[in-house]
């Protein structure tokens, strides 16, 4: 599994596409092999504590301490994460974003008009709401910065969804992509997840990008090409090429997360 | 049999269930036409009814207003796309759905678009909007085209929707049809796209989909093969256009009707 956290320069368009030239041949085979693993690892699951339903497992699961909404910050940097993700979606098709915090609020409540997120910006007041755009506006700048120009031959995706279902329809496996670019069809592996956040990248993050990649071959097939995360807090990148050990690695903390909640009261 | 296959989304795996479909398929002869009308008006109504595979999957749960959003907006604009793309008139998706938009909006301007159309949607949204639209579009449509372009048969995107309105029974039916497939020994393999994951009774909504395409055509002839594809699932769900699974589509179509019908009348007293 081969890494590098970066400092600053090279522009993430950049990272995700990489040198062409140095290409892997497209992996259609391990897809299979994954699938089984996992499943192995849940075929000895008792009979499941709560039984409200499949359990779903979505990205923040893989967290080792439980995810617990604490303090009144939580909402507000849920909202900016999820403002910060709507921009990127307006970046890729090559709108001009001029007033950041305007134009992600606006096309975030077009599209999630049912979000109880709403209500968190509902009872923001003056004071609140003026930090929040300032907030968001900062993170922004670090993302059309860092970003570069989406070519749109690069095919790109954003907010794409992936579902699994696995044990039968028990256990329902969820996530999200970004930003994916590239194609699963070629000969030579060509997708590339990108994954925004505004928290500082950590081991989590790593967690997470990992899932990304093993969610993504599952649904295609396909091992993608690489996974590169980007830190709107700090401006730091990260960026794996998937490989065995990155997918293997995935699927162990997928297991370790779908069996402590499937065994959660 | 009215089997369903399920596999896994490939290319190779769209290929070869277009590639083994039938030869032959179930035809809609007069009678059957007259029968399924006479059994959708035996059931009770006090209101004019919609049907797709949607209600019947849904057990004909009543649903709410239809009111444009990006989601429902990107097969509509995605579709006419994808036929910009293949026909090489857009160098590429984002391109093409940026001019379908547009087009939309022109059509409004010059007061070619009804209240309630997409054209009209469109016109009033702000640019903001009209972005999210589009990359929502994008999205689902490179989707498809990522999923159909290895295929190894000729495909076109599908012009229309079927439609099938049995007046005296106060019904009318809506299929939706993402695309056809044509090969050498086969006429017609049609293929849904379907976000999401598909749920235990979406075996139920191909058959009604595979009836509602049939009864669309003057000769009644139903697809050799229908194929529901769920990308974000990675999984294709098929069934041959035979008699078994052409009489379960009916059935459930009128089943679905006449579950709607009491629902109507339940709400009216």
């Amino acid at each position: 599994m081969s890494s590098a956290t970066m400092t600053a320069e090279p522009r993430i368009t950049d990272i995700l596409r990489g040198n062409r030239d140095n290409r892997p041949a497209a992996n259609r085979a391990a897809a299979g092999h994954y699938r089984q693993l996992i499943e192995g690892a849940l075929e000895n699951l008792t009979t499941r504590v709560s039984t409200l339903g499949p359990l779903v497992i979505r990205a923040h699961h893989l967290d080792p301490v439980p995810f617990v909404h604490i303090g009144p910050a939580f909402p507000l940097a849920q909202l900016r994460g999820a403002l910060i993700s709507e921009l990127l979606r307006l970046l890729s098709t090559g709108q001009s974003v001029r007033r950041p915090f305007e134009d992600a609020r606006e096309a975030w409540a077009f599209s999630h008009p049912h979000s109880p997120l709403h209500r968190t910006l509902e009872e923001c007041d003056a004071d609140d709401l003026a930090r929040v755009a300032t907030d968001v506006t900062a993170h922004a700048v670090t993302l059309i910065k860092a970003l570069g120009p989406v070519n749109p031959h690069w095919q790109p995706r954003t907010d794409v969804s992936v579902v699994q279902h696995l044990r039968g329809g028990d256990i329902v496996v969820r996530d999200r992509l970004d930003l994916v670019l590239g194609s699963s069809r070629e000969a030579v592996a060509s997708e590339a997840l990108f994954d925004v956040t505004t928290s500082p990248l950590s081991s989590r993050s790593d967690a997470v990008l990992r899932y990304h990649a093993l969610m993504e071959t599952l649904r295609t097939g396909v091992v993608p090409l690489r996974v590169v995360a980007l830190s709107t807090a700090t401006g730091d990148r990260v960026q794996y090429e998937v490989d065995d050990a990155l997918l293997a690695r995935a699927v162990s903390e997928l297991q370790t997360a779908i069996i402590t909640e499937w065994n959660r009261p | 049999m009215s089997t369903l296959t399920i596999r896994r989304l490939s290319a190779i795996a769209l290929s070869e269930l277009a590639g083994d479909a039938p030869q032959e398929s179930f035809s809609f002869t007069d009678d059957h036409r007259a029968s399924l009308v006479a059994r959708f008006r035996a059931t009770p109504t006090t209101e004019h009814r919609k049907l797709d595979a949607w209600t019947v999957e849904s057990s004909g749960a009543a649903s709410s207003a239809f009111r444009w959003s990006p989601t429902n907006a990107r097969r509509s604009l995605g579709t006419p796309a994808l036929r910009l793309v293949t026909s090489g008139r857009a160098r590429h998706v984002t391109e093409a759905v940026t001019l379908c938009v547009e087009d939309h909006v022109v059509r409004a301007a010059s007061g070619r678009a009804r209240p309630g159309s997409l054209s009209y949607w469109l016109t009033n949204l702000s640019d903001v909007q009209r972005a999210v639209v589009i990359a929502d579009t994008v999205t689902w449509a490179t989707g498809l085209l990522d999923v159909m372009e290895p295929v190894t048969y000729d495909w076109t995107m599908a012009e229309t929707d079927a439609y099938y309105d049995v007046a005296t029974a106060r019904v009318s039916l809506r299929g939706r049809r993402d695309l056809c497939i044509t090969t050498e020994l086969t006429q017609r393999v049609i293929l849904r796209f379907r976000g999401g994951s598909p749920t235990r009774s979406a075996g139920m909504g191909l058959r009604a989909d595979l009836v509602m395409d049939g009864l669309s055509r003057p000769d009644g002839q139903t697809a050799q093969r229908f194929i529901g594809v769920w990308p974000d699932a990675g999984l294709i769900l098929s069934i041959d256009g035979n008699v078994e699974n052409a009489r379960a589509g009916a059935r459930s179509l009128v089943r679905t009707a006449m579950m709607r019908g009491h629902l109507a009348q339940h709400i009216a007293a």
